[in-house]
């Protein structure tokens, strides 16, 4: 049966409005980003960028002189780029590595293994799904506090590197449906759980595992509620919460918008390349978090 | 050992196995106890712990630079009558009810869009662009299109209409502009969850549809709709939890404003203990949010009866 | 193989965990250089500031300043939240408004010892060092500058309406109908169509030009900076004290007879809504969007330089009776009591607050008024030069027409609860109703601590 060319019309028409919604808004980064404060409110709608100028992301990058700045509508305020990536860096990695780590492992014993008060156990852990971040924010902050770990990357990472609740139920629930014939047949061979582990079933999980990793690092690298209250020293402080900082520099008497908005591309321009080098990955990917 | 049944629908093959347990796993808790003790560590220490020593802290008046000070039930009282705290819940409930409806619409209509016309990865990398950037990165791109003067947004409105909307300036639109940037974030990710839903749908069963006679409407209200009825309500389920948590846009553009028309919950909660140093309340405040949402999850699960589904 | 892979990964990632945790140093040791870290929310001032630091790290080796900047509606929640994580800066502009939160929750420096062993002459100080003395009679600031309220006109278009420096130069207002202020407000107004505001047939839903921008924006508790100096000036104050006030008066009639008519001021077109435009004074000014603006002490130099000189400074207005009585905000430099160099950081707030230094950052970009007069007297002198006349503030300190703003408990609580419920009441959400109510709860919030 042939499909109704209206409806197909329809269908893309849709489509393409709703990928013009979707991708608009980064042109428009873009265009403002590269304006003169100025002429931007001389010409708020040109869809060129208007008073050219590279000024914007000179100011972002530290590269500007406060008075420069200041004569363009800027507020002496920049991001120390090399540093806060660096930060992001090392928090979205650490984080990635160690939680799929633990889940992993963890999953392979709820769904492998055989011992008394498994399922119990598993239960109890699932519970903290039903935890909302924000009720152990703030705890946490007062336990971290109490450690004396703030500001430090300890603090910044302990409460989501150890334990993830989803991904020990995602993987455990791919495990379950993998097929055990090989496992079977190499602990037969005699290789220990151990060995099949890790030279058997982390294999067979590649997928859902780059699937975590990928969601976890993109999460991390956007992470903004924790690493406000916790990482505020430069040492420490991610991409995300120095551009939140630089907003709030903006003068308060006029924003800063062209600065905003180069801060804006330069704190997504890293996942953006990411994307565009692991963007099929990414895309396949998620599809599988959606299967059970 | 274990006896297999195995069938091959499309290309992925399907096993069905009866598990007879196996003499040589029966105890692992040894290298069990190993392999769980990190996540174990993790969830003793930072989600159980947490969890308790809240309910202990919103019991008593903790100025967080002071150790806390039993006072009972005080702050539940006054909770009880805080209407800041009502008010708050209120416009939350408004955001997530908004963000998530629309949201939800666009993704699964977006979804079977793609489904229908096109699987080029190219587009679906496109869709999914909003989801890479940071909260922060959404919400000040979007604050700036729907500036009252300079923002584009209100450039095309006043052409049409001569006046300006004050998004996220009016008490009128903040929420539902929040909401609009919610949205735009995160139906691209939705809408490829959905669409990997509906690419496990066998083609089979539209075979059989279309054999019998039915259109393209009543397949997809009584075929696709209920097979994906386990995936969309994942998705529902955990985009209302999510929902109910959004602090990064609000912090980031309105800031609660204007007079409290977009103070939703999570910021009063991080007001009340980072800005005025009241984490008891603070913390008391968390714990009514943790029950609205379990409350909620629990009656959406039963709802949408999400643990079964209805592939007859 | 995928095992050796993984190892490898994992390796990697212990490494960079192990250098990681010991990367964040800082030098907590007192000797090697040290640096200490001012806060203030005023980008002008951050920079006038900044001009003191090669002085004074030159006669301080081992000392370096870095400034930043906070927007207002961030800093004091950022500062909160420095307490509370342990990352406060070392020293920040601050208001009297969180003086008693601050320094009650023990986050303030006490200044007393340092003062004495310095010897620094507080009696330099014209206005504000009483002010950051707090009820254990301990001095926990030294006075940075101080601010209150001027009346900017846009040059032109007082001349097209007809109106003369010396009519806004003694505008008065009093809550029952605005007064002589209100009158050329309205006169100054100009619809679409080129109907002024007190004529008839005035549009007020197609305003070209608005005689006085948007006044409702409401930072603290009583409209200080902005609506606020209105009834204040007329003698008609919210707080019952000007120190520790144990009550706000939101219920008293004459404070809800002004509040009205403040809010009729918008509503009927003389004034832009609030958030209307999220310009800047100086592009609404300019551009003649609106016609005069209540702004404060600190935007003269911006109006100043704006290309034209189109701009106009008067004196704020007076009440019914013909006199000022401006609030005078006085900000302090305080210090916080968990810095991990105090000493260095008294030694950059004393030279911050010394009359070199004043005089050189006040006279950089004019953005503040010295509360030490010899500097505020060299500043006046300068700007005169420029051809800025700051002659307008000079004559309120010699007129005595200031009074501190007033001091209260539970600042930042106070704000909070009271903030939205000003913007509620200007944006017409709510009625005057809510003024007994906020009353009552202001005697509640000002008792706790």
């Amino acid at each position: 049966m042939t499909r109704f060319p209206v409806g197909r019309t329809l269908a893309w028409t849709y489509l393409i409005g709703f990928l013009l919604v979707t991708v608009f808004p980064f042109y428009w980064i873009l265009r403002t980003a590269l304006s003169n404060n100025y002429s931007l409110i001389a010409h708020p709608s040109s869809l060129l960028p208007t008073g050219f100028t590279l000024g914007a992301f000179a100011r972002v990058l530290g590269l500007s002189s406060a008075a420069d700045a200041i004569a363009e509508g800027g507020s002496g305020a920049s991001i120390d780029l090399a540093l806060f990536v660096r930060n992001s860096v090392i928090y979205a990695t650490l984080l990635t590595v160690i939680v799929v780590f633990c889940s992993v492992i963890a999953a392979y014993a709820f769904a492998r293994l055989q011992w008394r008060g498994r399922n119990a156990v598993f239960a109890i852990f699932l519970t903290a799904l039903m935890i909302p971040g924000i009720m152990t924010l703030l705890p946490n902050f007062v336990l971290v506090h109490d450690l004396g770990l703030t500001n430090t990357f300890a603090g910044l990472l302990l409460p989501g590197a150890l334990f993830s609740a989803f991904n020990i139920f995602f993987l455990r629930q791919f495990m379950l449906g993998l097929s055990s014939e090989v496992e079977e047949a190499a602990l037969i061979d005699g290789l220990g759980p151990l060995g099949v582990l890790f030279r058997i079933t982390i294999p067979m999980t590649s997928g859902p595992l780059t699937t975590l990793g990928l969601l976890t690092f993109i999460n991390a690298w956007n992470d903004y509620f924790w690493p406000l209250l916790i990482a505020n020293d430069p040492s420490v402080r991610p991409l995300t919460v120095a551009l939140g900082v630089f907003a709030q520099a903006s003068p308060q008497t006029q924003p800063d918008f062209a600065g905003l908005m180069a801060a804006a591309l330069v704190a997504a321009f890293p996942m953006l390349v990411l994307f565009v080098i692991f963007g099929k990955r990414i895309v396949n990917s998620i599809g599988f978090t959606g299967i059970k | 050992m274990v006896a297999e049944a195995t069938e091959t629908i499309g290309n992925r093959v399907l096993t069905r196995r009866k598990r007879v347990s196996n003499p040589a796993h029966r105890n692992d808790w040894k290298l069990a106890l190993v392999l769980i003790i990190p996540a174990a560590v993790g969830f003793v220490f930072f989600a159980a712990y947490p969890t308790i020593r809240g309910i202990y802290l919103s019991f008593t008046d903790f100025k967080i630079l002071t150790p806390p000070v039993w006072t009972g039930l005080s702050n539940y009282r006054e909770l009880i009558s805080d209407s800041v705290f009502w008010h708050s819940v209120g416009v939350t409930v408004y955001f997530v009810a908004l963000s998530v409806g629309l949201g939800l619409t666009l993704s699964l209509l977006t979804a079977v869009i793609l489904h229908r016309l096109t699987g080029s990865n190219a587009i679906r990398g496109l869709v999914l662009m909003p989801f890479l950037i940071s909260g922060v990165v959404a919400a000040l791109i979007w604050q700036w299109m729907l500036d009252p003067g300079l923002g584009i947004i209100n450039a095309a409105i006043k052409s049409v209409t001569g006046h300006s909307i004050m998004f996220l300036g009016s008490s009128e639109w903040a929420i539902p502009s929040l909401a609009l940037i919610s949205v735009w974030k995160s139906m691209g990710y939705n809408a490829i969850l959905i669409f990997a839903g509906l690419q496990t749908i066998p083609d089979q069963i539209y075979e059989a549809g279309r054999i019998d006679g039915a259109n393209e409407f009543q397949m997809f209200t009584r075929l696709t709709l209920p097979l994906l009825r386990p995936i969309m309500a994942m998705v529902m389920v955990l985009t209302v939890i999510g929902s109910f948590q959004v602090f990064d846009l609000v912090a980031v553009t309105t800031k609660g404003g204007p007079a409290n028309a977009s103070n939703v919950l999570p910021l009063y909660i991080y007001e009340t203990g980072f800005g005025e140093f009241n984490f008891g309340y603070a913390v008391t405040m968390s714990m009514a949010l943790f029950v609205m949402l379990l409350t909620i999850t629990f009656i959406q699960m039963r709802l949408l009866r999400a643990n079964e589904s209805d592939t007859n | 193989m995928k095992w050796k892979r993984f190892t490898t990964v994992a390796l990697a990632a212990g490494l960079v965990a192990a250098a990681a945790a010991c990367s964040p140093s800082d030098e907590s040791s007192s000797d090697g250089p040290v640096t200490v870290n001012w806060w203030t929310w005023d980008p002008n001032q951050g920079a006038a500031y900044s001009q003191c630091i090669p002085d004074f790290e030159k006669a301080n080796p081992g000392i370096t300043v870095k400034v930043s900047q906070y927007n207002v509606s961030d800093y004091f929640t950022k500062l909160t939240a420095g307490f509370v994580a342990g990352d406060a800066p070392d020293a920040f502009m601050n208001s009297v408004t969180y003086l008693q939160s601050y320094a009650g929750q023990g986050q303030l420096l006490s200044l007393d010892k340092y003062i004495e062993a310095d010897k620094v002459d507080m009696s330099q100080f014209a206005i504000g060092a009483e002010a950051w003395k707090y009820t254990d009679d301990k001095q926990y600031a030294l006075p940075m500058d101080w601010a209150t309220a001027a009346i900017y006109y846009n040059k032109d278009l007082l001349t097209k309406a007809g109106y003369s420096t010396a009519d806004v130069d003694k505008m008065s207002w009093n809550p029952d109908d605005g007064g002589t202020f209100w009158q050329i407000v309205k006169r100054l107004t100009v619809d679409k169509k080129g109907v002024r505001g007190d004529q008839p047939g005035f549009d007020p839903k197609n305003v070209a030009t608005y005689g006085l921008g948007n006044i409702e924006s409401t930072g603290d508790p009583f409209g200080q900076n902005n609506w606020g100096m209105l009834p204040a000036t007329d003698g008609i104050n919210i707080p019952d004290k000007n120190q520790w006030a144990t009550v706000f008066n939101y219920a008293d009639p004459q404070v809800i007879k002004s509040v009205k008519l403040i809010r009729a001021l918008s509503d009927d077109g003389y004034s832009p809504q609030l958030n209307q435009f999220s310009t800047a004074g100086a592009d609404q000014i300019g551009s003649g969007k609106v016609a005069m603006l209540l702004g404060g002490t600190w935007d003269a130099s911006t109006f100043a330089a704006l290309p034209g000189g189109k701009v106009g400074t008067a004196p704020m207005v007076t009440g019914s009776n013909g006199k000022r009585a401006l609030m005078a905000n006085s900000n302090g430099n305080n210090i916080w009591a968990g810095s991990k160099h105090p000493d260095q950081t008294w030694k950059w707030v004393a030279y911050q607050e010394s009359a070199a230094c004043q005089t050189k950052a006040s006279q950089y970009n004019g953005s503040f008024l010295p509360s030490i007069g010899t500097s505020m007297d060299a500043l006046a002198a300068a700007q005169k030069a420029k051809g800025v006349d700051f002659s307008v503030f000079a004559k309120y300190l010699s007129n005595d027409e200031l009074f501190p703003s007033p001091i209260y408990n539970n600042g930042a609580a106070i704000t909070n609860a009271m903030v939205p419920q000003f913007e509620s009441y200007f944006t017409g959400k709510s009625d005057e109703s809510i003024f007994p109510k906020m009353q009552e709860q202001s005697k509640e919030l000002l008792a706790k601590k």
